[in-house]
């Protein structure tokens, strides 16, 4: 059954910035309460702000996702305010770019413990309102290399491997439970401020790997799952091609990624260590996008996607008119 | 051909609280709900529910009349009563049961906060009792001295034929109004084990596993007829012994509601309180029981109280402590009367089961109590027995109604349709659809606790119940 966006009560984590924020506003837009968490409270503010301007209610509660008790705390105060839990979204996330061998062990716990513990927080959270509701969605903001692995940043791959796993796992856990439903949304790269937010260990500045998509249509996906839950959606067509090529030939595609991210995913300048927000959160760069998207990307996209439909339009037509025609007679 | 198409193992009695205790527990076990109160497929319950609301449109004469003549299609000619065996029955009931290692089995009265008891530890439950519809005709429900005399032949002929058995001949005018036109209650009770329980207990429960005998001591004024023999008048629920055996005004208006020509019974004198036929237990089969243990290396535990009612605010307390326990709300009640159980949808909604044994005085006030001395609850639902007769001591609905008040949220009556109370036959079937509409909590079912989870709940609670835990042979599994 659809579910009307303006009767939901979402549950947001991450929503300080990047596809977090993008989410909250675009619900807010469209007439949703939305509970607001993450770390900065200050940027949750003016978040909430944004959304009660656009015709939304919200609330803040800031949490830290390690912690287990400040997520029950989060979905205490949800059912105080509103009765009820409609959607969770579990979307914050921290990442750090290095190799295993050469990145401080503390952080690459801290990259583990918030993506995954985080999410689990807020499945352990969110459950037993979703139980004792009768219903409910839980939103898992993952990743498309939580499919296909990746150099570099292996830690913030292995957690997104593990959000798929956890949310596969839920969802055959919750066969018993036809109202609830766990969707994971697998992003291809995109342009938000994780890559400013990001420890990094490398020695050389990041940038996220080409082509790069709007938070917007991540939030877009995710609204569109709260109306219709689905269990696994891809945001990003190169993405969905590489998940589709480790399938069918995973060797060649681990040479590729290998290569490309070597290639693609750092600017040709050197940065000094940095824990990045892994321990305390940023001041900085509290807004939806990263700045990485360019307009003429954007623009050459559209202009592509355009000539590809049309080719393949074309192709459609063209077959449907030679196609042989079939009476009872036999061929003619 | 239709009963044989609907029903088909003989001899058992579908309107009988024993029957559709059996088949909630077992369909527990199974993982199954326990729709229509067992009697037809769960695929039919629309279909039954649709009939059942006909039925309650019906006027009051025909629906007493459908009610009725339900009854008298179960019936037994006596003619085939010597063809009787009470094994077929054991055997019937130790069959409904997945057979797999148990830790512990239950056998004895008949309880439905037993049956959930049972539901919690996964374990099955075999039954002491039986209801044996036997068809007569000719013997007024408000002359109990008919009753016993037309009862002697088929009473010899039946006990003639099965040793190991008591007969407990109930006749109560009050509950039993309608049925008791077309036939006598032969209550049986097993004396032994019998080789279909104990088969299934060397099968079935694990070794130095342990055996609970639920151990209800209602008793009543009996009259013993011949050896094996008993004659009940009355039972337990609304009427109580002085209108019974002497008369009272309340019995005086109900009678004259229904037309007798009496203004109050005249039954035989009782000689010596015996254990009731429906929900009491007769000691001999604890003897059975306790040399068998002996024999095969099991425990013994009794599991003791007065009334089949004092297990429920027990099993109830038990049920939120473990739901709790679980990361449960635990705060919705879902109070049940009679034969209408539902083990799978009260643990599927995260529901506290409290058993009523009628909807009939002082269930109310027992309820009541509870609900005084608990936390509040949140949601309270009723799942009301209808028995088909305005009789002495039954609840109106208005009363349930105010209990039901006493819900913080909703308190809403299962599957029951208040205008026909205490005539609402849909009842029957409606129940099973109502709780999950009703209900959207969903919980999975969990595991089978262990026995010895019982105890630590007993350890721990504040509470004071009125049964008692009495080893009479230790096991290994509780240790």
């Amino acid at each position: 059954m659809k579910r009307k966006i303006e009767d939901c009560v979402v549950i947001i984590t991450g929503a300080s910035s990047g596809i977090g924020r993008a989410t909250a506003l675009m619900l807010a837009r469209h007439g949703a309460t939305v509970v607001l968490s993450a770390r900065r409270e200050q940027a949750l503010r003016d978040v909430a702000a944004e959304c009660e301007q656009l015709g939304g209610r919200a609330l803040v509660i800031p949490a830290d996702v390690t912690d287990q008790e400040a997520l029950h705390h989060v979905a205490r105060q949800a059912i105080e305010n509103f009765g009820r839990i409609d959607v969770w979204v579990n979307n914050a996330a921290v990442t750090l770019f290095g190799r295993l061998e050469e990145t401080p062990y503390e952080a690459c716990r801290r990259v583990l413990e918030t993506n995954i513990f985080g999410y689990m927080h807020g499945a352990r959270a969110a459950l037993p309102y979703f139980r004792e509701q009768g219903g409910g969605t839980m939103i898992n903001v993952s990743s498309q290399i939580g499919k296909v692995g990746s150099p570099y940043v292996g830690l913030y791959s292995t957690s997104k491997f593990a959000v798929n796993g956890l949310s596969e796992s839920l969802r055959m856990e919750l066969q018993d439970a036809p109202g609830i439903h766990i969707c994971t949304v697998l992003a291809a790269s995109i342009d938000t401020p994780l890559f400013q937010h990001g420890a990094n260990y490398t020695g050389r500045a990041v940038k996220p790997l080409d082509p790069v998509y709007s938070p917007q249509q991540v939030a877009t996906t995710i609204m569109n799952l709260i109306r219709h839950p689905r269990r696994e959606v891809a945001v990003g067509n190169a993405g969905r091609q590489l998940m589709v090529m480790r399938t069918l030939a995973p060797a060649l595609a681990e040479k590729m990624v290998a290569r490309q991210v070597d290639r693609d995913h750092f600017a040709d300048r050197s940065a000094p260590a940095s824990d990045g927000n892994l321990f305390e959160p940023m001041t900085m760069w509290n807004t939806v996008g990263g700045g990485w998207q360019r307009p003429e990307e954007t623009k050459a996209r559209k202009v592509f996607g355009l000539a590809a439909a049309g080719i393949g339009l074309g192709i459609a037509a063209w077959m449907r008119s030679s196609r042989p025609k079939w009476s009872l007679a036999g061929w003619r | 051909m239709l009963r044989r198409m609907i029903m088909p193992q003989n001899w058992v009695a579908n309107f009988d609280s024993t029957a559709s205790m059996l088949r909630a527990t077992s369909a527990y076990l199974k993982e199954s709900s326990h729709a229509n109160i067992g009697v037809l497929p769960q695929p039919l319950a629309p279909l039954v529910n649709l009939a059942g609301l006909g039925i309650n449109r019906l006027p009051v004469p025909w629906r007493e009349k459908f009610y009725q003549y339900s009854g008298a299609t179960e019936t037994i000619s006596q003619k085939k009563l010597h063809h009787f065996r009470a094994d077929k029955l054991s055997k019937w009931a130790a069959g409904l049961y997945p057979s797999r290692p148990y830790p512990a089995v239950m056998i004895g009265s008949s309880n439905g906060a037993a049956v959930h008891l049972c539901a919690a530890l996964g374990i099955p439950w075999l039954p002491q009792s039986h209801l044996i519809p036997v068809r007569r005709t000719g013997v007024h429900p408000d002359e109990p001295w008919q009753d016993l005399s037309w009862s002697i032949e088929p009473a010899r002929q039946l006990l003639d034929a099965n040793p190991d058995i008591e007969l407990h001949h109930m006749l109560d005018p009050v509950q039993d109004l309608l049925m008791s036109r077309v036939l006598a209650y032969f209550r049986i009770k097993r004396l032994t084990l019998g080789p279909h329980y104990e088969h299934f207990l060397l099968k079935n429960l694990e070794p130095g596993g342990t055996i609970y005998v639920v151990d209800c001591r209602l008793k009543w004024p009996t009259t013993l007829v011949s050896e094996r023999h008993i004659f009940q008048f009355g039972a337990a629920g609304g009427a109580d012994f002085k209108d019974l055996f002497e008369g009272s005004e309340r019995v005086e208006e109900y009678l004259r509601r229904y037309g007798s020509y009496r203004r109050r019974w005249d039954p035989p004198a009782p000689d010596g309180e015996r254990p009731e036929a429906e929900w009491g237990f007769a000691e001999p089969l604890r003897d059975d029981i306790e040399a068998f243990a002996e024999r095969h290396g099991f425990g013994v535990r009794r599991l003791v109280f007065d009334q089949p009612q004092d297990l429920s605010p027990l099993v109830a307390d038990f049920y939120r402590w473990w739901y709790r326990k679980r990361g449960i709300v635990a705060n919705r009640l879902v109070g049940e009367s009679f034969l209408l159980l539902e083990p799978y949808w009260m643990m599927r909604v995260g529901a506290v089961p409290f058993w009523m044994i009628f909807p009939t005085e002082p269930m109310d006030r027992i309820l009541e109590e509870y609900l005084e001395r608990s936390d509040p609850f949140d949601e309270i639902g009723l799942m009301l027995f209808s028995h088909g007769v305005e009789s002495v001591g039954v609840v109106p609905i208005e009363r349930w109604r105010q209990i039901l008040g006493r819900a913080r949220r909703k308190g809403t009556f299962l599957g029951v349709d208040e205008q026909a109370f205490p005539r609402d036959f849909a009842a029957m079937s409606r129940y099973h659809t109502a709780f999950p509409e009703t209900f959207t909590a969903r919980y999975p079912l969990p595991g089978p606790l262990p026995p010895w989870t019982l105890d630590e709940f007993l350890a721990q609670s504040q509470r004071e119940y009125p049964v008692g835990m009495e080893e009479l042979r230790a096991g290994k599994t509780l240790h």
